[in-house]
């Protein structure tokens, strides 16, 4: 029997590698189920993991999680590992929105307490949160406190009074990367973002009011805070103007760069420099800003979510138990320890619409969770559950510490758009006890849920691979759209 | 023969297909594509006159003609200007484009979509004897 399915050859029922070819330094590997292969070869997804295998010092192989699908240069879903000395830094293997991301708050109210009120919660939330197209927030910002924001991440806004003090101790990096360097940020990536705090932004950014459904591990969502039935809230969103600067402005720097280091590439959005390069430290470090305004931001609208449940609830958020489970990015690139071959070394790992995954005992767990491992967060698409994962010892052996990030995308926002209108779908929402509040409905029916992949079949390919492992699922009861 | 635009499927993103016969007409009809995607015309009242001007080098045409098309974005998302006509003279040697863009300032602008940025991918400007074409496709 041929071990070959559209082109991959099967390593077993949920890996399949693009064998080494061509210019390719490594072999490519997908995760994905052979049900899902039809729809990953029919776009050019695959063709970008080969891609991203010609990098220069990329370590292991070029792989993609199972919600891959395709996006530039890199796929989304895409994750590549790269030799400090000898290996390249991409702005294509971060994207545009750098630290994108997931923050999933925790709460001690039941279904039963939210049941009469959800309605003007949305509301409440809806008017607290600015959403939609260019939305700007209320607070505006000068050069020197964006410069605050890029520097400080997190911490900036909870000692300005939107958060609390053990936010930071469940939040990836503590809230802030500390090899930012907010000087090499451009004014233009400034000005972009200087009302934008505190903001969803538009797309697939959103807000949620969740019910815990399905507890997979009892043990590990006890650690976690969750339990059956309880009300949850997911917030996703990333950088938002400021961060798509600096992946154009540094863009523009690596085309340019590009040539000087003889770097040949099959796409020029895979434009790179030399890890080592000052092009590419100078990347490094002005992402990290841009991945602080990220958590800043999904730490202000924290506060306004907090604001929304005690206006509604008539208590104090502390009261109501709102407190951080994870926040979590998927667009991002980070320097981490890794075993290749059975030697410890520091690499860069690039996480393009891929989240990090590390198991129980790593350093960078929380504390509170270090004996379970890191949690990870999985929306889904409008009307679909969301997940809660957890890292494992798997993920660290061959992903980089890596997993799936969401959906995924199957179908484009026109074709979405032509099949339904935004209006009707908030109604179909709305039949399945889903309330929506956007202001922006064309977007909306762009962001249908049958435009995106079977988010619990991302889900289960993850968990049968052994990359990480389920916990609990979400169901959506409110939703705030851009 | 006027410039043309038309969208183009992309899984993700949004893609434009550009089509004209002058390399001026080309970038004029490009921003004209992008600015459809970000807004209606027909939504828009009020406004008062004004006017940008731009010069950009780039390394090649199609580092500039992103470069262009991300200051349309960047005018019209950040400092709500929209053009509504251009005056244009590019340079195919250098990779040069001094513009001149008249238009609109308004104090609100209802945008139909967020733009990050034009970008890169599988950008080709393919230059033939009477026409130019090129697909650009923007991540939203």
């Amino acid at each position: 029997m041929s071990n070959l399915k559209h082109g991959f050859h099967r390593l077993d029922a949920w890996r399949w590698e693009i064998p080494r070819q061509g210019a390719m330094r490594v072999p490519g590997m997908i995760y994905a189920s052979e049900k899902m292969l039809p729809q990953i070869a029919s776009d050019k997804a695959s063709q970008q993991v080969a891609n991203v295998a010609q990098l220069p010092g990329i370590a292991g192989k070029s792989l993609a999680m199972p919600d891959i699908h395709w996006g530039y240069g890199f796929p989304v879903g895409g994750v590549a590992a790269m030799d400090l000395e000898s290996g390249v830094i991409s702005p294509g293997g971060v994207g545009y929105d750098i630290s994108c991301g997931v923050r999933l708050l925790r709460s001690d109210l039941q279904w039963p307490d939210v049941n009469l009120s959800l309605a003007r919660l949305m509301d409440a939330l809806f008017q607290n949160i600015p959403s939609g197209v260019g939305s700007s927030g209320p607070i505006h910002l000068n050069n020197n406190d964006m410069r605050r924001v890029l520097e400080l991440g997190a911490p900036w806004a909870i000692k300005q009074g939107y958060g609390w003090s053990q936010d930071v101790d469940t939040i990836e990096d503590a809230g802030f990367l500390t090899q930012a360097d907010p000087s090499l940020v451009s004014n233009r990536a400034i000005e972009r973002g200087s009302n934008q705090l505190g903001t969803l932004g538009s797309g697939n950014h959103f807000l949620e009011v969740q019910r815990v459904d399905e507890i997979y591990d009892e043990r590990i969502a006890g650690v976690f805070g969750l339990f059956q039935n309880q009300i949850v809230i997911l917030i996703h969103t990333g950088s938002r103007g400021c961060g798509y600067q600096i992946c154009d402005d540094f863009l523009q720097v690596m085309q340019r760069a590009g040539g000087k280091y003889q770097i040949k590439l099959p796409d020029r959005q895979l434009a790179s420099v030399p890890l080592a390069s000052p092009e590419g430290k100078n990347y490094f470090a002005a992402m990290c800003a841009g991945a602080n305004f990220a958590r800043a931001n999904r730490q202000v609208i924290t506060h306004g979510v907090r604001q929304g449940f005690e206006k509604i609830f008539g208590r104090s958020a502390q009261d109501l138990g709102l407190g951080v489970v994870y926040d979590v990015c998927h667009n991002i690139a980070k320097i981490e320890d890794h075993d290749i071959g059975g030697e410890k070394k520091k690499l860069c790992v690039h996480r393009k619409g891929a989240t990090r995954a590390f198991p129980a005992g790593h350093p960078e767990v929380p504390v509170k969770y270090r004996n379970v491992g890191q949690p990870v967060i999985v929306p889904g698409s409008m009307g679909t559950a969301s997940y809660v994962l957890v890292g494992t010892e798997k993920a660290m052996q061959e992903s980089y510490g890596t997993t799936c990030h969401g959906a995924g995308r199957r179908m484009s926002r026109t074709q979405a758009a032509k099949q339904i209108e935004g209006k009707k779908l908030e109604q179909d929402l709305r039949t399945q006890g889903i309330l929506v509040r956007t202001a922006n409905y064309k977007g909306l029916a762009e962001e249908a849920p049958f435009a995106y992949k079977d988010v619990a079949e991302v889900v289960t390919v993850c968990h049968e691979a052994g990359i990480s492992r389920k916990v609990a699922r979400l169901r959506p009861l409110g939703v705030v759209k851009g | 023969m006027p410039g043309k635009f038309e969208p183009v499927p992309h899984t993700s993103e949004i893609g434009l297909k550009i089509t004209a016969p002058t390399l001026n007409s080309f970038f004029e009809t490009a921003a004209r594509g992008c600015l459809s995607l970000l807004l209606n015309k027909n939504d828009l009242s009020g406004g008062r006159r004004a006017r940008r001007r731009i010069f950009l080098t780039a390394g090649s045409l199609e580092e500039l003609l992103v470069q262009w098309l991300n200051e349309i974005v960047f005018w019209a998302q950040a400092r709500r200007f929209v053009p509504e006509s251009f005056k244009l003279q590019l340079s195919a040697e250098n990779y040069s484009l001094q513009a001149e863009a008249m238009g609109r300032l308004y104090k609100e602008l209802a945008l139909l979509r967020e733009i990050k940025s034009a970008t890169y991918h599988d950008l080709r400007i393919i230059r033939r004897s009477k026409i130019i074409t090129a697909v650009v496709v923007f991540d939203v």
